[in-house]
């Protein structure tokens, strides 16, 4: 879908952001990341805590404007675009939800037809069309008139997935969209957004489970102190030598014998880090994994 | 009522059948799967209805009793609608010329005070936020009590009010500015300044009463602290409707954008709302219309706090609803709460911040208790 011949994204690029920086004060939060998504893939942010997954989710959304670098949809540069057009094309599932009044599940769904309305504008026959249908996409339609304040953690995320479908965008942006679920609930909501995918979704999603995002995305890319460390193909990113550079975790990879997928086990935190010394990480780790990250 | 017996079994399923057909009607409406429009009608269709009997009713009973029926239609004539009965001439002064403006006045206060406890609570996201939570209404005292120590009052009889919309003003642009300038969490930081302008402005206020020698200030100090509703005037509702309509107007404006910031400030942005701009629009309007109220009013607490709830156990938590459905549920509890005062120790007048706070209490517990078992705060 790359219009400008100037752009020099990978072939159907839906997204790709150049050299983008973000700074607060002294702090860089972000230091010159690009990346690119192809249309109808899933790229997983994977990195540890503080590495700035959530601030170049919230600059690809433009809820931050970056200090410096360009966030491009489809080839038109984002930058200056009044939050609504952006609201239009780009979804946001952030990472925490407040959720003080008692709305329906279907009051919220229908909140996320709000950039294609004006001021004064209900919620047409159309805008309940598009809502029921990402309930039904999502497996939440049942919900319709339950309170988002009483269904299950898993119902709840559900129904704000269809929210963000709501917006009907061509980017959908998961900031950690299976924090806080059970296992069952975890794989749902990948299996979900697997689907979404298929029928043509592009999406950006933080994950914090490797095995996660090495299961369900297409790429990924590995993001450290706010720079990429690492970029790619799932099997050429999840290395140990980069889960040790970037999480200072000895680890093994190994083809999962059930599934076929990378399978990551971490067998025990290095030097540098506090947990190194605690006593309850298992002695047969060092066997099994030589000083991988003191090279 | 019936006719004959043999009538009466048909008769009765009819309406039976009848009522079951409006009561599905009025669930089928009320339904969150109806279009937001019919509910909204219904809603405030019932409101309106309820204030104008509200108006007629507490405007008959008084030191003079005049027939309802005349009140009704001194009313209507007021509004234009020239319908029912004839009123004498004495019937007619005071109704037109002594109550209606109070009832007015009384129903324009607590249509703000409703509507902007109802933004506040939306804007920051806090079921105990009230108008009063960024010191308008202390800000608002601190100007009257400067006012009247001073003798001000006796200048002109709008000298208190426009002393009260000063400082009502000043303080909520102080609690902003400190919020501002040092806001990593802007919300609860102006939640915190506006508690500490308010216990500074408290001091202040506690101080100048000490200091007022004149019996008589002192009296009129205190009666301003619990506000009242009495002796207002068609100059009074003349000065404070225009600003009143227009803030809530405005604030209208702003409703599913309070809905969206409901979900947290980063989903509000993502689904396109300018969630800086909206607040800050918001906070304005809520400041202004609460300023306008404390400032013909005094202090009349509770109205904002209880009323955005009670409605919300009845429309749910919809912004589109709850914004209008507020500003006239205000209007009509505070028109009954100022007939309370009038009547309760009739021939004396107690004061309506009074009446506010001995009903507004109890029955907020109420719902604290009722959400505590439902396990909802809101």
């Amino acid at each position: 879908m790359s219009t400008r011949p100037e752009s020099e994204d990978i072939d159907g690029a839906a997204l790709s952001a150049t050299d983008v920086s973000y700074a607060v004060g002294m702090a860089q939060l972000l230091a010159a990341v690009s990346l690119e998504v192809r249309s109808g893939s899933l790229l997983g942010l994977i990195g540890p805590n503080g590495a700035g997954k959530s601030t170049l989710l919230k600059c690809i959304s433009q809820l931050l404007a970056p200090t410096t670098g360009q966030v491009r949809l489809d080839g038109e540069d984002l930058r200056g675009r009044p939050p609504q057009e952006i609201a239009r094309h780009i979804a946001l599932l952030p990472q925490s939800t407040t959720l003080n009044f008692a709305f329906t599940c279907l009051e919220v769904v229908l909140m996320g037809r709000n950039p294609h309305l004006g001021r004064f504008q209900a919620e047409g026959a159309e805008d309940r069309a598009v809502a029921q249908q990402s309930m039904m996409d999502t497996g939440s339609a049942e919900f319709v008139t339950r309170l988002i304040t009483e269904v299950s953690a898993g119902e709840r995320q559900r129904v704000l997935l269809a929210r963000a479908l709501t917006q009907q965008p061509r980017l959908l942006l998961l900031d950690e969209p299976t924090a806080g679920l059970d296992v069952q609930h975890q794989l749902q909501v990948f299996t979900l957004i697997r689907d979404l995918v298929r029928q043509g979704l592009t999406a950006i999603a933080v994950v914090h489970d490797l095995n996660l995002a090495a299961r369900f995305c297409d790429r990924l890319v590995l993001l450290d102190r706010g720079a990429v460390h690492a970029r790619g193909q799932v099997s050429d990113v999840l290395t140990p030598q980069n889960l040790a550079d970037v999480f200072n975790v000895a680890a093994t990879v190994d083809p999962d014998p059930v599934l076929g997928v990378p399978r990551v086990t971490v067998i025990k935190a290095l030097d540098g880090a506090q947990a190194s010394t605690d006593g309850e990480v298992p002695t047969a780790g060092d066997r099994a994994v030589p000083s991988l990250a003191r090279d | 009522m019936q006719n004959s017996s043999k009538t009466q079994t048909p008769s009765k399923t009819q309406t039976s059948s009848k009522m079951l057909t409006l009561s599905k009607t009025l669930r089928r409406t009320l339904d969150v799967r109806a279009p937001l429009a019919l509910r909204l009608a219904l809603a405030l269709g019932i409101l309106a209805l309820l204030l104008f009997l509200s108006f007629v009713v507490t405007m008959a009973i008084g030191a003079v009793d005049v027939p309802v029926g005349v009140t009704a239609s001194i009313v209507l004539q007021q509004m234009g609608i020239p319908l029912g009965a004839t009123a004498s001439d004495v019937q007619w002064s005071i109704i037109s010329h002594v109550r209606l403006p109070r009832v007015l006045t009384a129903a324009l206060v607590g249509a703000a005070l409703a509507l902007a406890g109802a933004t506040m609570q939306g804007i920051f996201r806090n079921p105990l936020a009230d108008p009063g939570i960024i010191g308008v209404s202390a800000g608002g005292a601190l100007g009257a009590v400067v006012a009247i120590h001073f003798g001000l009052r006796s200048l002109h009889y709008l000298v208190t009010p426009a002393f009260a919309f000063i400082g009502a003003l000043a303080a909520v642009m102080v609690v902003y500015a400190l919020a501002a300038t040092r806001g990593v969490d802007p919300l609860t930081t102006m939640i915190l300044a506006g508690v500490a302008v308010q216990a500074f402005i408290g001091s202040i206020i506690s101080a100048v009463l000490t200091l007022t020698a004149n019996v008589n200030s002192m009296r009129e100090i205190v009666f301003w602290l619990t506000g009242s509703l009495g002796a207002r005037s068609w100059t009074h509702v003349q000065l404070i409707l225009p600003f009143i309509v227009l803030g809530s107007l405005l604030l209208l404006f702003f409703a599913r954008d309070l809905n969206l910031m409901a979900l947290g400030e980063d989903s509000a942005r993502s689904m396109g709302v300018n969630v800086k701009r909206a607040r800050l629009i918001m906070l304005a309007l809520a400041a202004l219309i609460t300023a306008v109220a404390v400032a013909v009013s005094g202090v009349i607490g509770f109205i904002g706090l209880v009323v955005p709830h009670m409605v919300r156990l009845v429309v749910g938590p919809d912004h589109r609803i709850v914004l209008p459905t507020s500003l006239l549920t205000g209007a009509i509890l505070l028109t009954w709460a100022d007939f309370g005062s009038r009547l309760l120790l009739r021939p004396q007048e107690l004061r309506v911040g009074l009446i506010t706070a001995f009903f507004g209490a109890p029955f907020f517990l109420y719902l604290l208790y009722r959400h505590k078992r439902q396990g909802n705060v809101l």
